[in-house]
């Protein structure tokens, strides 16, 4: 039997100082987790901000870092305005604090592109106070104006060069109230952020292996465990049959799990899911036991549930004489409809889709009886709180939530499923457990992109222009599990009408109904939220509008745009991409625009299509204005993980349903693209309007399947209404050697 | 007993001989920088090299390794001297969330070692692992960067 291993990667080893090898800015700060920093000396001027008297400034990142760069550009933005020494920052996770709410929601969490755009200035305001506070200590010390005196480098400096560090004037500092008001700096006086690429705080730990994520985590004592559970959706465990699994290697304990995700259910009876645990000395033995046991299932009430049963009550919906939630209502466009010998219409339908996160659910707990400590790769640290507090009766201030580097997130990771389960095993077991789903767990186990359905009216006047709009939308919910609600949407759904119920353009009769699904599958967001879907319909069915009226789709767009900043993504965008010059060579293009996440972005795809069908994708170009662009390195990166994210949900990814249970296990059957498709020409412009600051992360992958749907119908004339592509035999010549 | 080299370090391990290398490597050596993610060699973040040829540790017994040489992502660089493949992914700043980053790097070592000025097609054929961040882009540039350093430093 192997040797269990315990502390062998203690959590202070991740204290370490990282070094760039090559280039750009050097950066020498450090990383630690929260509460490994035990240094008395250390004083909190606020949540984010400590220092040292020996001048030690540590920043804490109160978001998750997922790839998205939130644990360079969010201490970055305080180095700027508190004046301190980048190069010399230790840069801490953070735990859960009130200051790390995000105002909107009074929740923390990371996602849905906030990081940014709603704690710029939290962060800006925060730093300037401890900046003015430690210059009214040196003011009164030197008995000159706190205004006549500047921060640098982690240094107050004044008029005559005269300088002493922070540390000098931090114990001081922070017996004074924080100043009521304060001025920030201006743009022109950012050093590290607004416009200027910083190398990633998380690079080099992620390029040589040393990157904690959860499935790293070691803590003393800890036990493995390994799962299964029932994969019919609402269905429940007849049997186990253990076959001798106690008297096998490393068998610690077979645990039943009551219910998956006993919190979070819409409705209840739908997600009801049971599970068994193996507990184990090693995760190895874990799964030698668990895969002994032999497990039959009930499938219960959704048995004869599957993608085509599904798909019925979609159309049946659009179709049907049902009860619409009325969304949107300007002018009277139904009467206009009515009434119009020229009407176009269009229904559109994006396929299920799965987060698949590289790294699949994994969390560590240690259940201490009055108090739980969980260490986990997550998006959601105060759901996780809030869940465990209300399943296990410990308040919440007892409940540390550690945050570890998270193997991608996408929305999957704001639930605390994975979590509730590690807590559940710890307490039956006495001893710290780390549980690690397998990818099969992962896929069959996760909280779907739920399927969506679109369909678009018009009707047009005597010149081929829309006169009014209506639309109807059926889409199961995005956010009722991730929202702690013990009640059950009605109506509107959140989320889920975003993109089509906020658009871009106005037309002056609109009709927007809506209709939220109930149907058993469990379902949430995934990046690009309500908008990927709904921004493929819409940006559809423009492209359409135009084609009907024989008009250059730009030029149409710009009849309906109600914002200067869409006039500017689509000029700049047209501009980068060529779009007036004539292709000679085969080549066409196709556009979409999109207003997500305060951020405008237009996109262009080139593409052409082979003699034998094969599509080629030779350019994506963007153009985006999220108003200030902090660090277009970081962005840049966002909005290629974007166009990849797109392009994989539009040409080859779907998720599909039979006999009650998910059919996709694993990257087999769930096909990402790889690397070949990207020898693609990606162009990302920024058009820095000044507006207020909007979200990259997620804006990125929303133009790309009505832009690349829009260029195979430039190519073609043929219009593809559903996704994903590959399901109209639409292939690349990558695709086509992998792609059943 | 199973005996083999680690990053040049030899180790004997009493693991049961089916074990996947992979979780020999992680939990009972405690070199956690080879990854978990598909567990049947779809994806490639838990690759390795095993006597120079790049493996999906994942679904590798560990009685296959008797008496070979194992090289993982802590094996071919440090902070302090870094391979010229980490080197160009800093340079290039590839990595996002990260986790499929070493077997990723893994598999453009080996590339460049056996092919040590790839065309787009040469990796394409060769760099088969999955990334759902979408860093291919960055990848194929890093490994054309990581070629161009390594022919300079020659």
């Amino acid at each position: 039997m192997a040797e269990i291993r315990i502390d062998n990667v203690s959590r202070r080893s991740f204290i370490k100082t990282m070094g760039l090898a090559t280039g750009g800015l050097m950066l020498q700060g450090s990383y630690v987790f929260a509460g490994d920093d035990k240094n008395p000396q250390q004083i909190s001027l606020n949540a984010f901000i400590r220092i040292t008297p020996d001048n030690k400034v540590t920043l804490i990142v109160h978001q998750a870092e997922m790839g998205q760069g939130a644990q360079t550009t969010l201490p970055a933005i305080l180095a700027d305005e508190l004046g301190a020494n980048w190069n010399a920052v230790i840069i801490e996770n953070g735990l859960t604090d009130p200051a790390f709410k995000n105002p909107k929601f009074n929740l923390q969490f990371t996602g849905n592109a906030e990081s940014i755009r709603t704690f710029h200035d939290i962060l800006r305001n925060t730093a300037a106070s401890a900046r003015e506070m430690l210059k009214q200590v040196a003011a009164n010390r030197w008995q000159v104006d706190s205004d006549s005196l500047r921060a640098e480098n982690s240094y107050i400096v004044n008029q005559n060069g005269k300088k002493a560090p922070f540390g000098d004037f931090v114990e001081e500092a922070m017996k004074l109230e924080p100043p009521k008001e304060v001025t920030l700096k201006k743009p022109s006086e950012w050093k590290l952020t607004g416009n200027k690429s910083l190398p990633r705080v998380d690079v080099p730990a992620k390029v040589n292996g040393s990157a904690i994520f959860g499935i790293d985590v070691e803590i003393p004592k800890m036990l493995h465990a390994a799962i299964a559970m029932c994969p019919y959706f609402g269905g429940s465990i007849r049997e186990i049959k253990e076959n001798g699994v106690r008297q096998m290697s490393g068998f610690v304990a077979l645990v039943r799990m009551p219910v998956v995700n006993p919190i979070f259910s819409n409705p209840p009876e739908h997600n009801k899911r049971e599970g068994v645990a193996i507990v184990a000395d090693t995760y190895w033995n874990a799964r030698k036991c668990l895969d002994t046991l032999e497990i039959s299932y009930d499938k219960g009430p959704n048995a004869e549930m599957d993608s085509e049963s599904l798909h019925k009550i979609y159309e049946d919906t659009i179709n049907g004489s049902t009860k619409w939630f009325e969304s949107v209502k300007e002018g009277d466009a139904e009467a206009k409809i009515k009434d119009s010998k020229n009407t176009i219409k269009a229904q559109y339908y994006s396929a299920w889709q799965s987060h698949a996160p590289m790294e699949p659910m994994n969390a560590t707990a240690h259940f201490k009886g009055d108090t739980i400590e969980v260490w986990a790769p997550t998006q959601g640290q105060e759901m996780a709180q809030i869940v465990l507090a209300k399943e296990f009766g410990i308040p919440v201030e007892k409940i540390i939530v550690n945050r570890t580097y998270l193997g991608g997130g996408f929305g999957r990771r704001l639930l605390a499923d994975y979590i509730y389960q590690a807590v559940f095993l710890s307490k039956e077991v006495g001893l710290p457990v780390k549980v690690l789903w397998t990818r099969e767990d992962d896929m069959q186990h996760d909280f779907y992109r739920p399927g969506t359905m679109q369909e678009f009216q018009a009707s047009l006047n005597d010149e081929g222009l829309p006169e009014a709009i209506y639309t109807k939308l059926v889409s199961p919910s995005i956010l009722q599990v991730v929202v702690n609600a013990d009640y059950v949407f009605e109506g509107e759904g959140p989320s889920y009408p975003e993109g089509i119920k906020e658009t871009p353009y106005h037309f002056e009769n609109r009709l927007l109904h809506s209709y939220l699904l109930r149907i058993p599958p469990p379902s949430s967001v995934w990046r690009s939220t309500g908008f990927g879907t709904n921004v493929f319909a819409l940006e559809s069915f423009m492209d359409e509008l135009a084609y009907k009226k024989r008009e250059d789709p730009i030029t149409f767009r710009k009849r309906y745009i109600a914002d200067e900043r869409s006039r500017g993504v689509l000029d700049a965008v047209a501009k980068a991409s060529e779009w007036y010059t004539e292709r000679k060579d085969g080549h066409f293009l196709g556009i979409a625009l999109t207003h997500s996440f305060e951020t405008f972005a237009a996109q262009v795809i080139e593409i052409s299509i082979d003699d034998a069908g094969i599509l080629d994708i030779h350019k994506i170009t963007t153009a985006v204005d999220c108003g200030t662009v902090l660090d277009p390195g970081i962005a840049s990166a966002s909005i290629e993980s974007g166009i990849v994210w797109g392009l994989t949900a539009a040409l080859t990814s779907e998720i599909n349903f039979k006999e009650g249970r998910t059919v996709e296990s694993n990257f087999h059957d769930f096909k990402i693209l790889g690397l070949p498709e990207f020898d693609i020409d990606i162009e990302t412009v920024f058009v820095n309007s000044g507006a207020k600051i909007g979200g990259v992360a997620e804006s990125g992958p929303i133009p790309v399947a009505p832009a690349l749907c829009n260029a195979i119908f430039a190519a073609s004339g043929k219009r593809y209404r559903t996704l994903p592509l590959k399901n109209h035999n639409i292939y690349t010549r990558y695709m086509s050697d992998y792609v059943v | 007993m199973i005996e083999f080299k680690v990053n040049g370090k030899n180790y004997s391990v009493d693991d049961d001989p089916d074990t996947p290398l992979l979780w020999v490597l992680r939990d009972s050596i405690g070199l956690k920088g080879t990854k978990f993610s598909c567990g049947r060699s779809f994806c490639g973040a838990c690759s390795i090299h095993v006597d120079n040829e790049v493996v999906r540790s994942c679904s590798f017994p560990v009685k296959y390794a008797e008496g070979k040489s194992i090289t993982t992502i802590e094996g071919i660089g440090t902070e302090e001297k870094p391979h010229v493949v980490q080197k160009a992914w800093i340079e290039e700043q590839v990595p996002q969330c990260g986790y499929c980053q070493s077997g990723f790097i893994m598999s453009a070592v080996r590339l460049l070692d056996i092919n040590p000025n790839p065309t787009d097609e040469d990796i394409n054929n060769s760099i088969t692992n999955l990334c759902r961040c979408g860093t291919y882009y960055r990848v194929r540039k890093a490994i054309h960067l990581a070629s161009e350093m390594k022919k300079q430093s020659e």
